[in-house]
C-alpha cells in the first residue's frame, strides 16, 4: 500500500491502513523506543502507546510541513518522555570537571555494529540517556529539554556532558584503539 | 553536536530494529479496546454453552429415537451369522471408529497441537529465510539448558538470541465430538516433547500423545441402510455404548522424510500403523496467507482389542478378548489455508478395509465367541468395506495459548459384506460436528 493511501486511510480511521502503518514503521520507531526504554518490553509498550498517539493525531498531520517519519518520531519520543517524566525531577549540579569540547575519533563509529551502539547507549544511566537522546537524536536545545523534563538548563548541559563521558569510556573499553583528542573551539 | 554524534545519529536513526508488527498491533488493539476482552470472554462462554447444548441435545434426541429397543435378548434372531460384524460395527464397539482415526491423521499432519506464537511465521527478508533454513522448524533450537532459543541475525551480522521456555504440555480443555456417526465427549491431555539432535537442531518431532477420557459415550445413528435394515430391524436406528473410563497412549516416530510410524495403546487395544504424506506448500507472504495441499494415507495392519460390554443391546456383560488382522488404506487429500488467526482445512478422503478372515476371533450378536477361521461359521463372505468422507475443520486462535476448533463432516459408507448379492450396499450416511477448545501450557 502506498504511503499516501495509508495516511488517508489512517485519517479516516481505517484499521487496515493503521495496521499497514504499524507494519512499515515498527522497526524504525522501535529503535527510537529502545533508546529511551529501560528494557525491551518497556520499549514495546512505548511503541504501542506511541502508535495510539499517532492514530489520534494523524488528522492534524500536514505533509507540506514535514515528512511523516520525523513527525511520528517526535510523537513517539514525546510519549517516551511523558512516561518517565517523574524520573527527571532530580536536582543535579553542574560537573565542572567534564570537558565539553572533547573531540572524538568519529571513524570508529562507522565500523561499529549498530546493535552494539544501541546496546551501549542503553547501558547509560537513565537520566543521562534521555538527555543524550533528546539532544543528539531529536535535536532539541537545552532550553527545550529543560522545559520538557521540568529541569533547569544547567542540569541538561551537565547530564549531556556526563552522558558523553560515559559513552566514550564504554567505547574505549570495547575498542582500546579509540582515540580522544582535545581541541579548542 | 560533534562529528562523532552526527554519525552516530545518522546510523541509528536509519536503523530498523527487529520487532514483530503483529505483536505491536495486538498490544495497540488491547489498549484501545479493552472491552474486547470482555466480549471475548462472552464469546467463549457462549461457545461453551452451545457445546453443552449440543451434548445434551444429542442425549435427548437419542433417547427419543431409541425408546426401549436398546436391548435385544439372546433369543432374538437378528441376522444370519454371515452378515454380522461389519468393520464399522467392530470399530464402534471399540470406540475407535474411522472418525477418530481421521482425527489422528489431521492431528499429525496439521500440527494442531501447536499453536504458533505469531500469525506470520514466515521471515520477511531473504536473510531471515536463510537463517530459518539452518534449523528445522523456523530458526529454533535447544540450548544446553533445555530452553528453546531462536537465533536471529540482524543486518549488521549480529546474532541475537531470544530465549523461551520449551513447549511442554498441551492440554485440551474440552474436545467434544457430536456427530450422528459417533458421539464422544472427551478430555484430552497431550504431551508433545521436542526432539533435538546432538547439534541442537530440531528433528521432525517425535510425538507422544496421552489421551484421557473420564466419560466416553459412543452413539451411532443409522440414517439410511439397505440390506443392513434386516440387521437393525429391531432397533430404531442407534447403538449406545458407555465406557466409564478410557485412556490411550500414542507414539509417533518419523522414520524417513514424510513417513511416520505410529504405535498406540488404547484401553484394551494395541494398534500399529504407518503413514506417509506429501505436502506441497505455496506460501503467500501478503496478509499472512499460507496454503498447502496435503495428501496422506495410513496403512493399518493389526488390531488387538478387548470388548467390554457395560451397556449394549446384547444384554451380555462379559469381557471377551478379540483380535483380527486387516489391511486398511485410507487416502485423504486436504487443502489447508492459514490466514492470520484463522486456519482451516477442507479434506476429502476414501477409506478401504480389506479383512483377512483366516485369522482372528470375534463375538456374534448373540454373545457367542467364534473363530474367524472356523469355516462352519461361514462369516463374512465378502470382506471389503469402503468409506467416503468430506470434512471441513477450522481453528481460530484466540491468543497464543488458546485455540477454538470446529469441524463439520459428512460420511457415506458402503460395504460388501451386507450385500446378499455381488457389489456394495450403502450402509449409512452420516453427519458430524466436532467442536473443541484447546489450552496450551508453555
Amino acid at each position: 500500500m502506498q504511503i499516501e493511501k495509508i495516511i488517508l486511510g489512517c485519517k479516516s480511521g481505517d484499521e487496515r491502513s493503521q495496521r499497514e502503518l504499524v507494519n512499515q514503521y515498527s522497526g524504525l520507531l522501535f529503535t527510537l523506543c529502545r533508546r529511551y526504554a529501560k528494557d525491551i518490553n518497556d520499549a514495546k509498550d512505548i511503541l504501542q502507546d506511541g502508535f495510539i498517539e499517532i492514530f489520534k493525531s494523524i488528522k492534524s498531520y500536514d505533509p507540506a510541513k514535514g515528512g511523516l517519519e520525523n513527525w511520528m518520531k517526535q510523537i513517539v519520543a514525546r510519549t517516551a518522555i511523558r512516561r518517565y517524566r517523574k524520573m527527571y525531577m532530580v536536582r543535579e549540579t553542574y560537573d565542572k570537571k567534564v570537558d565539553p569540547y572533547m573531540r572524538y575519533e568519529s571513524s570508529i563509529i562507522d565500523k561499529m555494529e549498530i546493535e552494539k551502539l544501541l546496546e551501549i547507549i542503553m547501558t547509560l544511566p537513565f537520566k543521562y540517556r534521555q538527555i543524550f537522546n533528546l539532544y543528539v537524536f531529536e535535536e532539541y536545545s537545552h532550553k527545550e529539554i529543560s522545559e520538557m523534563l521540568g529541569i533547569n538548563e544547567s542540569s541538561s548541559r551537565s547530564r549531556l556532558s556526563r552522558a558523553r563521558q560515559m559513552l566514550l569510556e564504554k567505547i574505549k573499553y570495547l575498542y582500546p584503539g579509540f582515540k580522544i583528542s582535545n581541541i579548542n573551539f | 553536536m560533534n562529528e562523532f554524534e552526527d554519525i552516530l545519529k545518522k546510523r541509528i536513526n536509519q536503523y530498523k530494529s527487529e520487532v514483530d508488527p503483529d505483536e505491536i498491533w495486538e498490544g495497540i488493539q488491547r489498549k484501545r479496546y479493552p472491552q474486547k476482552r470482555k466480549r471475548r470472554f462472552l464469546f467463549i462462554l457462549f461457545a461453551a454453552g452451545i457445546l453443552l447444548f449440543l451434548i445434551t441435545a444429542t442425549f435427548v434426541i437419542s433417547k427419543s429415537l431409541t425408546g426401549d429397543n436398546n436391548k435385544i435378548s439372546k433369543s432374538d434372531s437378528i441376522i444370519d451369522s454371515n452378515q454380522i460384524h461389519t468393520p464399522s460395527y467392530i470399530e464402534n464397539t471399540l470406540n475407535l471408529n474411522k472418525k477418530d482415526i481421521a482425527g489422528e491423521i489431521q492431528k499429525t499432519n496439521m500440527d494442531i497441537v501447536q499453536v504458533p506464537k505469531k500469525t506470520s511465521s514466515i521471515p520477511k527478508t531473504d536473510f531471515g529465510r536463510k537463517i530459518n533454513r539452518l534449523f528445522t522448524g523456523e530458526g529454533e533450537h535447544l540450548n544446553e539448558k533445555g530452553e528453546i532459543e531462536k537465533a536471529k541475525v540482524n543486518k549488521e551480522g549480529v546474532k541475537l538470541i531470544e530465549h523461551k521456555e520449551r513447549e511442554k504440555f498441551v492440554f485440551a480443555l474440552l474436545n467434544s465430538n457430536i456427530s450422528l456417526h459417533g458421539n464422544n465427549p472427551k478430555l484430552n491431555l497431550e504431551y508433545i516433547p521436542k526432539v533435538f539432535n546432538k547439534n541442537n537442531i530440531k528433528l521432525l518431532k517425535h510425538e507422544i500423545e496421552l489421551s484421557f477420557s473420564p466419560l466416553y459415550v459412543h452413539k451411532q445413528f443409522l440414517l439410511k441402510n439397505n440390506d443392513a435394515a434386516d440387521f437393525m430391524k429391531n432397533k430404531k436406528g442407534s447403538e449406545t455404548y458407555l465406557e466409564a473410563f478410557d485412556i490411550s497412549l500414542d507414539y509417533k516416530l518419523p522414520v524417513y522424510k514424510n513417513i511416520n510410524v505410529y504405535t498406540g495403546l488404547l484401553y484394551g487395544q494395541i494398534d500399529t500403523r504407518f503413514d506417509f504424506y506429501y505436502k506441497e506448500t505455496k506460501e503467500e507472504q501478503k496478509d499472512s496467507v499460507l496454503t498447502k495441499i496435503v495428501i496422506n494415507s495410513i496403512v493399518d495392519t493389526l488390531r488387538i482389542y478387548e470388548r467390554s460390554k457395560i451397556k449394549n443391546y446384547y444384554d451380555v456383560t462379559e469381557r471377551i478378548y478379540n483380535y483380527h488382522r486387516y489391511l486398511r488404506i485410507p487416502i485423504a487429500v486436504g487443502y489447508f489455508m492459514n490466514y492470520n488467526k484463522l486456519n482451516f482445512e477442507v479434506r476429502a478422503g476414501i477409506d478401504f478395509n480389506i479383512f483377512t478372515l483366516d485369522k482372528g476371533r470375534t463375538i456374534t450378536p448373540d454373545g457367542k465367541t467364534v473363530m474367524l477361521s472356523d469355516t462352519k461359521n461361514n462369516l463374512m463372505k465378502k470382506n471389503v468395506f469402503g468409506d467416503f468422507s468430506l470434512g471441513l475443520k477450522m481453528n481460530y486462535r484466540l491468543n497464543n495459548q488458546m485455540l477454538l476448533t470446529i469441524g463439520p463432516s459428512y460420511k457415506v459408507s458402503a460395504v460388501s459384506q451386507m450385500q446378499k448379492t455381488a457389489g456394495f450396499s450403502l450402509y449409512y450416511h452420516s453427519f458430524g460436528l466436532k467442536t473443541g477448545m484447546k489450552y496450551i501450557f508453555k
